[in-house]
């Protein structure tokens, strides 16, 4: 089924009255993913010989960044954002009364090609210049999956405050925008306070490609799947709350 | 129009959420604050962790302001269909946009570029003419990067981009304007390539001024904020054109 929804998804984007809109909407990924490339080059260039910005562990994080991102982005983004302006408009009474769990549904509806276009990318990028085993690949997408699994529970539960809170779906961009410490490696944080308030965005892609250079998935999965539970249950608790306050 | 500026002034130091959304808007460019300070506590950069909290303050309470929230309301007043009529009577867009967009912004924003301006000279890291200098330079950049915005806007009109615009304009303006690379650590070429950027335009005052390259910063500031102001008025010209065609 989903993959004849992404089959349906490129056919309707290359529709000739669509081309031109897709082609730049993938040129304008493109642009972005080249801009981050671009940031660690410089830095590889100006500080030539630091560990931390050799060019295998730089391309290691950038792409998982871009694959977790293309994930959020390809799969998500629209969604959560017409879900968000539905809740705080008070419009989610039809995806209440349905049966099922509709708000998965409503979260995973529809899909977006141009963000998807940057997974393949960053799979190449994978293998062509970072060159890891199979099972390190294996692993490494495990934890990248336990990465998007994390940042759509961030995402869901910033926009279940919207039942108490109005908030323009600013709440959202701040998921979004934090989510971008994914493109920094994770050392830097990890013997600093901020560890606390970083730490579940950083275990959306940085902790990804960490595993990788220091060989430790089974530890990664281990604080994955923790945070994973805790924000699965803090979304069932603000889900039903914000539904009795929706209902009153 | 004034009376409801103040009127918002007022109501946001009333109103909690309006510090809430401060602290929010300091906490964005915190990661990236705490990247850099790690590479100075390595040894990796040479300058203090102080200049570094100076300088990254100053691009949450100017940068994020301009390249987030400013470029965003312009790009999404530019796309309704009432700005299609109005374009067409262009100094008024143009005022109305200011009015509408960046004003009301920048009093949202008074709280942080106030408390800023307090702890620089409190900390010691710039005296009063260089608090003089980034306020100048403030307004001559920033005018420059509204006129990029506004550019941006009308081009993304013209060819029918509106999804990604304002996105675009936020990833790729904080990689280049110095959200990411403080300027003042680049002293290579590479600085030469950001500089050429209109990127640039938004993270100039911080870097001319923490940095020791005066002139050979201004004047490329200078340059963008020029070419910037023609390119406005040739973009409005083929905008009427097109539309009338």
């Amino acid at each position: 089924m989903v993959i004849e929804k992404l089959a349906k998804l490129v056919r309707q984007n290359l529709l000739p009255q669509n081309r031109a809109v897709t082609f730049l909407e993938i040129t304008a990924v493109f642009i972005w993913m080249s801009s981050t490339a671009v940031f660690y080059l410089i830095l590889n260039d100006v500080y030539e010989g630091v560990e931390i910005f050799a060019v295998r562990n730089v391309l290691l994080y950038v792409a998982s960044y871009f694959v977790v991102d293309g994930l959020m982005f390809g799969l998500l983004f629209r969604n959560l954002s017409e879900l968000a302006i539905k809740i705080e408009g008070r419009g989610i009474d039809g995806a209440i009364l349905l049966p099922g769990n509709t708000i998965n549904f409503l979260s995973f509806r529809s899909f977006q090609l141009s963000s998807l276009v940057q997974i393949p990318i960053a799979l190449l990028i994978v293998f062509l210049f970072v060159k890891m085993p199979v099972v390190s690949f294996i692993l490494w997408v495990v934890t990248l999956v336990l990465g998007f699994v994390l940042a759509y529970l961030l995402w869901i539960d910033a926009i279940f405050v919207s039942f108490w809170v109005k908030n323009e779906n600013k709440l959202t961009m701040v998921v979004e925008e934090l989510a971008q410490i994914g493109v920094f490696p994770m050392q830097v944080y990890l013997n600093s306070f901020v560890i606390f308030f970083f730490g579940p965005f950083l275990l959306i892609s940085s902790a990804s490609a960490y595993s990788v250079l220091m060989g430790n998935q089974g530890v990664i999965w281990v604080v994955q799947v923790c945070a994973i539970v805790v924000l699965f249950l803090l979304r069932q608790l603000l889900f039903n709350l914000g539904i009795k306050r929706y209902r009153r | 129009m004034r009376s409801s500026f103040l009127l918002q002034f007022r109501e946001n130091f009333t109103d909690p959420a309006y510090y809430f959304k401060q602290l929010l808007k300091l906490s964005l460019p915190a990661f990236v604050l705490f990247f850099w300070i790690y590479l100075s506590g390595q040894g990796i950069v040479s300058v203090g962790a102080e200049t570094l909290v100076g300088y990254f303050f100053g691009i949450a309470a100017f940068n994020y302001l301009f390249t987030y929230v400013v470029a965003a309301k312009i790009l999404e007043e530019t796309f309704t269909e009432k700005s299609s009529v109005m374009l067409l009577k262009s100094g008024r867009f143009i005022i109305n946009l200011v009015k509408k967009t960046l004003i009301p912004e920048v009093v949202n924003g008074l709280l942080l570029i106030v408390l800023y301006f307090v702890f620089i000279n409190v900390a010691g890291i710039v005296d009063l003419i260089g608090t003089s200098e980034i306020i100048i330079l403030l307004g001559v950049a920033n005018l420059g990067y509204f006129l990029f915005c506004f550019n941006m806007a009308i081009f993304c009109k013209l060819i029918k981009l509106d999804t990604y615009a304002d996105f675009s304009m936020r990833y790729i303006g904080f990689t280049f304007n110095g959200s990411y690379i403080p300027y003042v650590l680049t002293g290579t070429f590479w600085l030469g390539v950001i500089t050429a950027t209109p990127f640039f335009m938004s993270g100039a005052p911080f870097q001319i001024v923490f940095g020791n390259d005066f002139w050979s910063l201004l004047v490329p500031l200078l340059v963008h904020v020029i070419v910037q102001a023609v390119i406005s008025v040739t973009v409005l010209k083929a905008y009427k054109l097109i539309v009338r065609l």
